[in-house]
């Protein structure tokens, strides 16, 4: 078995040798440490990793509740347990150590039996909490790893073109998350663009990103048909659910961008509309059909079509961007851009995006978010006059 | 915080949710319904959202859990009361497309039976 850790804090040195003959009379394998006052206290904590507090109220240099609330207020610390030992005998006493945070009380003189019994029960709770640390530990290292295997299934890089430049920004909420791209190489003048986001959270949503990647490449035959292959999708993901999580959906947009005649191909399957931004104007890419992709079976997609000019941007993205946008807002929901900008007076056009995406982009470097954040910004540069 | 009403009668069950109908609860609403459809081995349905001020997409992936659940067993579920809010997510996701959707109590027993 493994000793336990015990610190032993008091000034008085016949107090510390007579705590110290209880414990070894109880045969719990352990270590102990000694500390006179608050500064040897603190010191010990740092140095080692303690399994237990016996802890003097009256100290040369502070009271001993002052180091209990500080030790229960730091993550670190607040799992050891906290034995007050107090000559006071009042209800006064007891209550503030409670408020301290203090785990159990002794009043002076100790009685041994008692002594025992209560350091006993606290390291099995020490012990119980060790385990659980341990698991969560573990648990974290799997994530990491689960988190890094995703990153895996992304592009690598954003494709470059002459003409036309692609930007993208993805950051996942915690760890892994539902949101999904990538980008396809079909041919020279054909480049595929899928974004996703699998509705439902955590590890599930991040396997199911994994399926669709894989899905993705076994039905390849369809990257230039953007209607077949999310059909086809729908109907694999639908049969992947039903099997296993049928409260999952994943809504998504494929299209496909042609290089040549910037033209954008494309079919929406209940995902956000994208939209086509010019200098003072912003349209949604509606379509007509599109259930998200795994609820019903045998769904039927229809495609459309949209000729980007010079100078304008196309804009995917996934609703995560909404909740940085309306952060500190009113309004609580918006499932579109439209609706986000509705009640501006300008005409709406780049510069709004621009200042919306520089918004998320600052704050999704800065902070932790709640739900995944994912856009894809292609622009048709402006041609110099020969 | 959200809650959920279930009652049935001889032709179908209603489950009343209210609240906001988000990630947290959404799992343990959903398997009440769920049970309570089999316990009572009763798969036409009635939703009233009406009481609903907030959904997000682990409320819709309840509402389309139930619906494949129902279809599973050839039943049938009316969504009903749906407020503004509401009625906006589910056109955005499309699920109005495949959803029966009323407005009233009456008219969602109306569809039941139709």
């Amino acid at each position: 078995m493994q000793k336990s850790n015990i610190l032993l804090v008091d000034d008085y040195e016949v107090n510390l040798e007579l705590l110290e003959a209880y414990l070894e009379l109880s045969g719990i394998p352990m270590q102990i440490y000694r500390a006179y006052n608050c500064a040897e206290a603190y010191a010990c904590v740092e140095k080692v990793s303690l399994d237990l507090i016996l802890l003097d109220v009256m100290l040369p240099d502070g009271s001993g509740y002052d180091v209990c609330r500080s030790l229960k207020g730091f993550y670190a610390y607040q799992s050891i347990p906290i034995i007050i030992l107090t000559a006071l005998n009042d209800k006064q006493s007891m209550l503030e150590g409670l408020q301290a945070g203090a785990d159990e009380f002794l009043t002076k003189p100790v009685d041994s039996h008692e002594l025992i019994l209560r350091v006993k029960n606290l390291l099995k709770m020490k012990a119980i909490a060790n385990d659980l640390d341990q698991r969560y530990s573990q648990l974290h290292r799997e994530l990491v790893i689960a988190t890094e295997l995703q990153k895996s299934f992304l592009p690598r890089t954003v494709p470059a073109y002459d003409g036309v430049h692609l930007e993208v920004l993805y950051r996942p909420s915690s760890y892994i998350g539902g949101d999904f791209y990538d980008f396809i190489q079909i041919d020279d003048d054909h480049l595929g663009i899928l974004i996703c986001d699998v509705k439902g959270h955590g590890v599930a949503s991040a396997m199911i990103t994994a399926t669709i990647k894989f899905q993705m490449y076994d039905l390849r035959q369809y990257y230039r048909l953007p209607d077949q292959l999310l059909g086809h999708l729908n109907d694999r993901l639908e049969q992947f659910f039903s099997s296993t999580a049928n409260d999952y959906f994943v809504t998504a947009v494929y299209g496909v961008l042609d290089l040549e005649r910037n033209r954008f191909f494309y079919s929406n399957a209940g995902h956000s509309s994208p939209y086509l931004c010019g200098t003072e104007s912003l349209v949604s890419l509606e379509n007509q059909q599109g259930l998200p992709l795994g609820i019903l079976p045998g769904m039927v997609y229809d495609c459309q079509q949209v000729v980007l000019q010079q100078g304008q941007e196309l804009f995917l993205y996934t609703d995560g961007i909404f909740e940085i946008a309306l952060r500190g807002k009113a309004a609580k929901s918006c499932s579109s851009l439209m609706d986000f900008f509705d009640g501006a007076e300008l005409p709406i056009g780049l510069a709004q995006v621009h200042q919306l995406q520089q918004e998320i982009r600052q704050y999704t470097g800065s902070h932790q978010i709640a739900d995944d954040v994912n856009y894809i910004v292609v622009r048709i540069e402006e041609q110099e006059e020969a | 915080m959200c809650q959920v009403h279930l009652e049935k009668n001889a032709h179908c069950v209603t489950a009343a949710i209210s609240g906001e109908f988000i990630l947290g609860c959404t799992s343990e609403i959903k398997e009440k319904v769920k049970n309570y459809m089999e316990s009572s081995q009763q798969y036409h349905v009635i939703i009233d959202l009406s009481q609903v001020s907030f959904i997000d997409s682990s409320g819709l992936g309840a509402l389309i859990a139930w619906f494949k659940m129902v279809n599973q067993h050839q039943g049938r579920i009316v969504f009903c009361g749906l407020t503004d809010h509401v009625r906006k997510i589910i056109g955005y996701a499309k699920l109005d497309k495949i959803f029966t959707i009323v407005d009233t109590m009456e008219e969602a027993e109306k569809a039941l039976n139709a």
